[in-house]
C-alpha cells in the first residue's frame, strides 16, 4: 500500500541540532534597562537579537565578527553608576553576566558617527545613480549614526573598476572597506580569483585581472557588499528601486535543494531574484543559477498564445470547452513533469485517471527519484543545516558544485567543524572568525570526494583523487558491507591485511573516519542516473546507525513531488512508447521529453490522436503539437514544490497572470470538462483543488491547515513606498484601474496589507524584507528570534515523510530498466555528461549571460588519453549520433580526470539523451575546425544581439510607462 | 586551479592568462634561493613575501608574469600572491627607476619641512609622485613613516636613509647620484 501518510507534525525544529549548545541567559544593562542576552555570544549579535539597532557593516550573522569596520562601537561602564566607562566594538567583546553598557551614551554615539563621516571621505556621492540606493546597508547605517553634514572638502580616492563577468558589476569607489566580499567570497566559499589588495586608503577588492568571477556563488556578492560595490548586472541593466518592486516569496527552481528566495517584479517584467533567509535551507547565500536563472521568464521564446483551436480573441472558459471538445478522443494519457508544481502533476493525474499517468520520466529515471524516495520518507535525507554540522561527509559520484551548488556550500562549511572543535577547546568563541581561522591552519573535518573529475571542493577534501564511476560503487558497497557488519573495523582490518591496494586502503581510512564521526552524512546525486549507487547507498541507510545522515538529491525542483505521485499503474516513458496512441489525446504539460530523442518526440506527435502540449517556453514538443496551451511560469503562478528531504514548500505568483494564459492545474481544470470525469470543474479556487487533492490524490501533502492559516491574512507584495499607482498607465488611461484581485494567494497585488509587520502571528512567508530604519535586506535580523536563527513567524514545514512503502511496482520496473547507469563507451573511453551550473537544464540556453558563462562544446579527457585520438595529436573531435548527425568538440586533455573516463558537454544535451545517441567519435579536418570556430563566433554574436534584443524588448513594454528609470551599466 | 574545474567559457569573459611554467620564467638561480626559503617556512605560500623580494632583487620591480611564476612554484593563486605584492609598498608592481625614493610624509616630517623638501626634490627630478624620470634613473613615492621621527625630515633611497633634510640637502643628494649616471648604464626591465 502505498498510501501516503504526511506527518504533518514533523517540523524542522523536530530534528536534534547537535551543535546547538544550549548557552546561559545573563543579566546584562542595555542603556540602564535589563535585558537577558546568551552568555558568550558576541555583543552585536546579542543586542540586535534584542531588536536593538546597533549600526554595523563587516560582522555577519554567517561569517562571524572581525572588528574591521569599527562601527558597532558602544560604551562598557565600569559599574552601575554609567558614570565611567570605554568605547568597545560590541561585536568583538563576549556576553559578561552584569555588564552595563551604553548605546546612547555620547561618546560612543559620537565616535559611531565619526566613523561613517571617514568612510564618507571617499564615499561616492552617487546614491541616485546607485543599484544599490534605497536598499543599502550604508544609506541606512549613515541615517542611523545621524551623520547628516558633510565636513570633508578634499578629494575622493578613485579607482578603475574590473569586468567581473555578465552577472556582477564592480563599482570600487563606492567601498567602505569592510572586508565582507573577500571574507565570503574567499573563506565562506572558497573562491580562487579575488583578494583583498593594496593597503591604508587604497584597499582594492577585486580579481588579480579583468575576468568572470569563477565562483557558483558571486552573486552573494550583490547582498553580502553593504553597499554597491557589487551589483546585480542583469538587474542593473533594466532596473527598479527596491521601493518599486513589487515581490512575492517564491522557491527556486533551479535544483531540488528548494532554496527560499524572492522575486521581484515592475511593470510585467520580472526583475530579479534575491535570497529569502530560511534557517534550515538556504539561510543567507543562494547560488548563482538561482539569481540569475529566472531570466527565461522574460525571455523571447514564452508561449503566449493558443495555439491549434480556434478561440474568440478574450478567453472564455466555455468557447474553449467547445473547442477542444472536437478534439476528444477514446483515452486520455497525461504526461507529468518534475519541474511543474504538485497541484499541477496532481491535478493532470486526477484529470486522466491513474492507468493514463505518465511520469514523463525513463524507467531509469523513475528507479533513481524511488532511491531518493525512499530516504525521504524515512526522513533520512539531511538538511543544509544538518550537512553544515555534520564531521564526516562522503560525496559518491556527484559534482555538487556544478548540479547542487548550495549543497556544495553547506558542505565546505562542514569541513570546518574541527576548526570550531579546536578553537572550542582553545577558549575561542566561534564567532571569532579571524581568530578560529588562524588557530584551525589547515585543519579540516573529514570530506572524501569519491568523484571521477576534480571539482571546486578539493581544496578542502581530504581525499580527491579520480576514479572509475564503477570503483566509486565498488566503495559504496564496501562502506555498505561495514556498516552492516556487527565488527565494524575487523572488515576493515581484515581488507587492508589481505590487500595493500589504494582503494582498500582509501575504504579503511574512510571507516575509519565514518566511526568517529558523530554525525556523518553521505551524500549522492542524480547527475549521471547512476542507479546501482543510488541503490547501494540506499540499501547503506537501511543498515547504517541512526546517527547517519544522507543526501540523496534529485535532479528537478519537484522531483519528490512528482515520484511521490507515482503509483504501480504510472506510466515510465518506455511504457508509454509502447502504447497504442492511436485513439488517445496525449497531454505534455510543462515537459518538454528531454530524456526523448527528436525521433521519439516525433514518433508520440505522430502516433497520438491528438497531442496537446502545456507549457510557458516553446520547444520541439511544443511546435509539434496539434494544441499549446500557455502556462504560467514559476512567477506567475502559486504551487507547491517537494524538495529533496520531502518538505512541501509553496510559492507564490508575483505578478498577475496575463490571459490567455493560465497555470498547469488550472488548465488541467479546464480540460477536465472535456478529456476527464468533470471531477476537477467547480474548484475554481485554488484552495478548493487543494482540498480537493488532499482527499482524492495520493501522495498530495495535506497542506490544508497551513494554507488556511495563511489565508486569514490578506499580505501586500508592494512595499509601502511603491510608487505610479495611479500614474502608471495614465498616457493610456487616466482612470485609475481596478488592484487584479488575487484569490489564490494569501498577498494581494498592492501596498495593502500586514506585509512588513510582525504583530499577526500568522506563519506567511515574507514577500520582501524591510522594517522601520533598515531598507537592505539585513532588515530580515528583525523578523527573527534571534540573528541569524529561526524566523519569528515561521511557518510549519509540511514534509513528505512516513511509513510508505515505496510503490509496489519497484522490483518488477527495476529490472526491466536497462542499463543502470546513463553512460556510453566509445574508444574505450566511458563517456559521460559533463555538469555544469549555467549549462546542464533546458532554460540555461534561454539565457543569454548564462550562454556566455558556459564552456563551448567540448569533450574533456585524461592527458593519458589523448593517444586514442590520432595519436593525441587533434584539437577537436567529431562526434556521430544514430541520426547521422555530428558535431564538433574542442578536446580538452585534464591531468584531474579519471582515466578511461570522457566528459561530453554540448547544449543538445539539454533536450536530448545525448549519451544515449553517440555513436563514434572521429577526426576533423583542419578546414571543419576553422568553420566550427567560424560557427562559435557567430554563436556567440547571436547571443549578443539576443541579449540585447531581449533587453530592448523589455525595455519597450516599459515604454507604456511614463516613468524612465535608468540604472547603472548595461 | 585544474582544467576541470576552470573551462573556457563561451563568453570569453576570462582574458586568457599566457601561463608560463615558472621554470621558463624564472632562473634556476631564483628558483633555488626561493626553494631555501620555502625550506625555512613551514607552508609553501608563507614565503611569499621573500620571493617576490628575491625576484624584485633580480628584475627591479615585479611584473605580471613573475608574479604568476612564483605564485605557480608556491602553489599558491595568483590573487593571494597579488593581495600580498600590493600590500607592501617595498613590492614595485610597475616598472621603477634604478633609484626609488621614498619620501616620508607622516606627521613628524609634515610638522618639520616635509613640504618644501619635497618641492625641491620635485624641482630637481621633474616628476612628480608616482613618476619616473625619463632616462629611467629616479622613481618618486611617498612613504608613511621611516621610523626616523626624531630625525625628521626623512627619505630613504634604495636602501639608504637620509634624515634632517633640507631642500639644500635632498638636491645635493640627487646631484650626487644624476652625477653617476655616466657610471652604471641602466637597464631597467620593460
Amino acid at each position: 500500500m502505498d498510501k501516503f501518510q504526511p506527518n504533518q507534525s514533523t517540523t524542522q525544529s523536530e530534528i536534534a541540532k547537535p551543535m546547538e549548545v544550549k548557552t546561559d541567559l545573563v543579566t546584562v544593562h542595555v542603556d540602564g534597562k535589563a535585558v537577558q542576552l546568551p552568555k558568550g555570544e558576541n555583543l552585536l549579535a546579542a543586542i540586535l537579537s534584542k531588536k536593538y539597532n546597533l549600526p554595523y557593516f563587516c560582522w555577519h550573522p554567517s561569517m562571524g565578527s572581525i572588528g574591521a569596520c569599527r562601527q558597532c562601537a558602544i560604551t562598557q561602564f565600569t559599574d552601575e553608576t554609567q558614570q565611567k566607562g570605554r568605547t568597545i566594538m560590541a561585536c568583538m567583546t563576549p556576553v559578561v553576566d552584569g555588564m552595563f553598557l551604553g548605546l546612547e551614551h555620547a561618546p560612543a554615539a559620537e565616535f559611531r558617527e565619526q566613523v561613517i563621516a571617514a568612510m564618507m571621505t571617499n564615499h561616492p556621492h552617487d546614491c541616485p545613480v546607485c543599484g544599490e540606493g534605497g536598499a543599502c546597508h550604508l544609506q541606512d547605517m549613515t541615517v542611523m549614526t545621524g551623520h547628516s553634514h558633510r565636513q570633508y572638502q578634499g578629494l575622493k580616492r578613485t579607482f578603475t573598476n574590473q569586468y567581473l563577468g555578465p552577472l556582477v558589476n564592480h563599482e570600487m569607489n563606492r567601498c567602505i572597506t569592510c572586508y565582507r566580499c573577500e571574507r565570503f567570497y574567499k573563506d565562506y566559499a572558497g573562491g580562487k580569483d579575488f583578494s583583498a589588495c593594496g593597503s591604508k586608503n587604497q584597499v582594492y577588492f577585486g580579481r588579480q585581472q579583468d575576468g568572470v568571477l569563477e565562483s557558483e556563488f558571486a552573486g552573494n556578492l550583490v547582498e553580502v557588499c553593504p553597499t554597491g560595490v557589487f551589483t546585480d548586472k542583469p538587474f542593473a541593466a533594466h532596473y527598479t528601486r527596491k521601493w518599486d518592486l513589487q515581490s512575492a516569496p517564491s522557491i527556486c527552481h533551479g535544483c531540488a535543494v528548494g532554496c527560499n528566495i524572492s522575486v521581484g517584479e515592475r511593470y510585467g517584467s520580472v526583475r530579479r531574484v534575491i535570497n529569502r533567509y530560511h534557517n534550515d535551507i538556504n539561510g543567507y547565500f543562494i547560488c548563482d543559477k538561482g539569481r540569475f536563472g529566472f531570466a527565461y521568464v522574460n525571455g523571447d521564446d514564452r508561449i503566449n498564445k493558443i495555439s491549434g483551436i480556434e478561440l474568440a480573441t478574450a478567453f472564455k472558459p466555455h468557447e474553449f470547452s467547445i473547442a477542444m471538445a472536437r478534439h476528444n478522443a477514446k483515452t486520455t494519457v497525461g504526461i507529468g513533469s518534475a519541474r511543474a508544481s504538485q497541484e499541477s502533476n496532481a491535478a493532470l493525474k486526477q484529470l486522466v485517471g491513474r492507468e493514463n499517468f505518465c511520469s514523463g520520466l525513463t524507467e531509469l529515471q523513475q528507479e533513481c527519484l524511488r532511491s531518493c524516495q525512499a530516504l525521504m520518507l524515512q526522513n533520512r535525507q539531511a538538511s543544509i543545516s544538518d550537512i553544515e554540522q555534520s564531521d564526516c561527509i562522503i560525496v559518491l559520484d556527484e559534482d555538487l558544485t556544478q548540479t547542487s551548488a548550495r549543497i556544495a556550500l553547506a558542505v565546505r562549511q562542514a569541513t570546518r567543524n574541527a576548526a570550531f572543535d579546536k578553537a572550542e577547546q582553545m577558549g575561542i568563541p566561534r564567532w571569532q572568525d579571524d581568530a578560529v581561522r588562524t588557530a584551525a591552519q589547515d585543519l579540516r573535518s573529514d570530506l572524501y570526494l569519491l568523484q571521477s573529475k576534480s571539482c571546486k571542493l578539493d581544496d578542502v577534501a581530504a581525499f580527491c583523487e579520480p576514479m572509475l564511476p564503477e570503483q566509486i560503487l565498488e566503495l559504496a558497497r564496501d562502506i555498505s558491507d561495514f556498516a552492516n557488519n556487527p565488527h565494524p573495523l575487523g572488515l576493515a582490518q581484515t581488507r587492508t591485511e589481505g590487500s595493500h591496494s589504494e582503494s582498500q586502503t582509501l575504504l579503511s581510512r574512510i571507516v575509519q573516519s565514518l566511526q568517529h564521526a558523530k554525525r556523518p552524512v553521505i551524500i549522492a546525486g542524480c547527475s549521471h542516473w547512476h542507479l546501482a549507487l543510488l541503490q547501494a547507498v540506499e540499501k547503506l541507510a537501511t543498515h547504517a546507525p541512526k546517527n547517519w545522515q544522507f543526501a540523496l538529491l534529485p535532479d528537478a525542483v519537484n522531483a519528490m513531488g512528482l515520484v511521490s505521485l507515482m503509483d504501480e499503474h504510472t506510466l515510465s516513458l518506455e511504457q508509454l512508447q509502447a502504447k497504442d496512441l492511436s485513439s488517445s489525446a496525449v497531454i505534455a504539460m510543462e515537459n518538454s521529453l528531454p530524456a526523448w530523442s527528436s525521433e521519439q518526440r516525433k514518433q508520440l506527435a505522430e502516433q497520438a490522436e491528438t497531442l496537446v502540449v502545456i507549457d510557458h517556453s516553446r520547444h520541439q514538443l511544443s511546435e509539434l503539437a496539434d494544441i499549446v496551451l500557455p502556462a504560467t511560469a514559476f512567477t506567475e503562478s502559486d504551487g507547491v514544490a517537494v524538495n529533496y528531504q520531502g518538505l512541501a514548500q509553496p510559492f507564490f505568483a508575483v505578478k498577475p497572470q496575463v490571459k490567455p494564459m493560465h497555470s498547469s492545474w488550472q488548465w488541467c481544470q479546464l480540460l477536465d470538462d472535456v478529456f476527464g470525469q468533470g471531477t476537477l470543474i467547480g474548484l475554481q479556487k485554488l484552495s478548493q483543488l487543494r482540498s480537493y487533492l488532499t482527499d482524492n490524490v495520493t501522495g498530495y501533502p495535506d497542506m490544508n491547515a497551513m494554507f488556511a492559516q495563511h489565508l486569514l491574512f490578506k499580505s501586500a507584495r508592494q512595499p509601502m513606498r511603491y510608487s505610479g499607482r495611479t500614474a502608471m498607465i495614465a498616457n493610456q488611461t487616466v482612470h485609475e484601474p481596478k488592484n487584479p484581485v488575487d484569490s489564490d494567494s494569501p498577498y494581494s497585488f498592492s501596498m495593502e496589507g500586514p506585509g512588513n509587520d510582525d504583530g499577526y502571528g500568522h506563519a506567511l512567508p515574507r514577500s520582501f524584507s524591510w522594517a522601520p530604519g533598515w531598507n537592505s535586506n539585513q532588515s530580515i535580523s528583525k523578523y527573527q528570534v534571534k540573528v541569524g536563527g529561526v524566523m519569528s513567524n515561521r511557518a510549519d514545514m509540511i514534509r513528505l515523510v512516513g511509513q510508505s512503502e515505496p510503490s509496489a511496482s519497484r522490483a518488477q520496473t527495476s529490472s526491466s530498466a536497462k542499463r543502470n547507469h546513463r553512460s556510453q563507451r566509445i574508444l574505450g573511453l566511458q563517456l559521460r555528461q559533463l555538469e555544469h551550473l549555467f549549462a546542464n537544464d533546458e532554460f540555461a540556453g534561454k539565457i543569454a549571460e548564462f550562454n556566455l558563462m558556459a564552456p563551448p562544446p567540448c569533450l574533456l579527457i585524461n592527458t593519458d588519453d589523448t593517444g586514442k585520438f590520432n595519436q593525441g595529436t587533434v584539437s577537436h573531435v567529431r562526434v556521430e549520433l544514430t541520426d547521422n548527425s555530428s558535431f564538433i568538440v574542442q578536446l580538452i586533455p585534464c591531468a584531474d580526470i579519471a582515466k578511461g573516463v570522457a566528459y561530453l558537454h554540448h547544449p543538445r544535451a539539454n533536450t536530448s539523451p545525448l549519451l544515449d545517441l553517440v555513436v563514434s567519435i572521429s577526426t576533423v579536418s583542419d578546414a571543419d575546425i576553422s568553420a566550427h570556430q567560424q560557427q562559435l563566433s557567430e554563436n556567440l554574436e547571436q547571443i549578443l544581439q539576443q541579449k540585447n534584443r531581449n533587453l530592448a524588448r523589455l525595455q519597450q513594454t516599459d515604454q507604456r510607462i511614463p516613468i524612465q528609470i535608468v540604472g547603472e551599466g548595461s | 586551479m585544474s582544467l576541470a574545474t576552470q573551462l573556457p567559457r563561451t563568453g570569453e569573459g576570462n582574458i586568457e592568462i599566457n601561463q608560463l611554467s615558472y621554470r621558463d620564467y624564472l632562473s634556476m638561480d631564483e628558483i633555488d634561493a626561493i626553494e631555501h626559503e620555502v625550506s625555512i617556512m613551514g607552508k609553501r605560500h608563507a614565503a611569499g613575501i621573500e620571493a617576490l623580494k628575491l625576484v624584485q632583487k633580480n628584475r627591479g620591480w615585479i611584473s605580471d608574469d613573475s608574479l604568476y611564476a612564483i605564485a605557480e612554484l608556491l602553489q599558491m593563486t595568483v590573487s593571494q600572491l597579488e593581495g600580498i605584492a600590493t600590500f607592501y609598498n617595498l613590492i614595485y608592481r610597475q616598472p621603477v627607476g634604478r633609484y626609488v625614493i621614498h619620501v616620508c610624509d607622516s606627521i613628524s616630517c609634515y610638522l618639520t619641512g616635509y613640504q618644501a623638501v619635497s618641492e625641491a626634490i620635485k624641482a630637481q627630478l621633474g616628476i612628480g609622485y608616482g613618476q619616473t624620470t625619463e632616462d629611467g634613473m629616479f622613481t618618486l613615492l611617498t612613504n608613511a613613516c621611516l621610523g626616523s621621527c626624531d630625525k625628521a625630515p626623512a627619505m630613504m633611497i634604495g636602501e639608504d636613509h637620509f634624515e634632517h633634510l633640507t631642500p639644500q640637502s635632498a638636491r645635493d643628494i640627487l646631484q650626487q647620484l644624476q652625477q653617476e649616471r655616466g657610471k652604471k648604464p641602466e637597464t631597467t626591465q620593460k
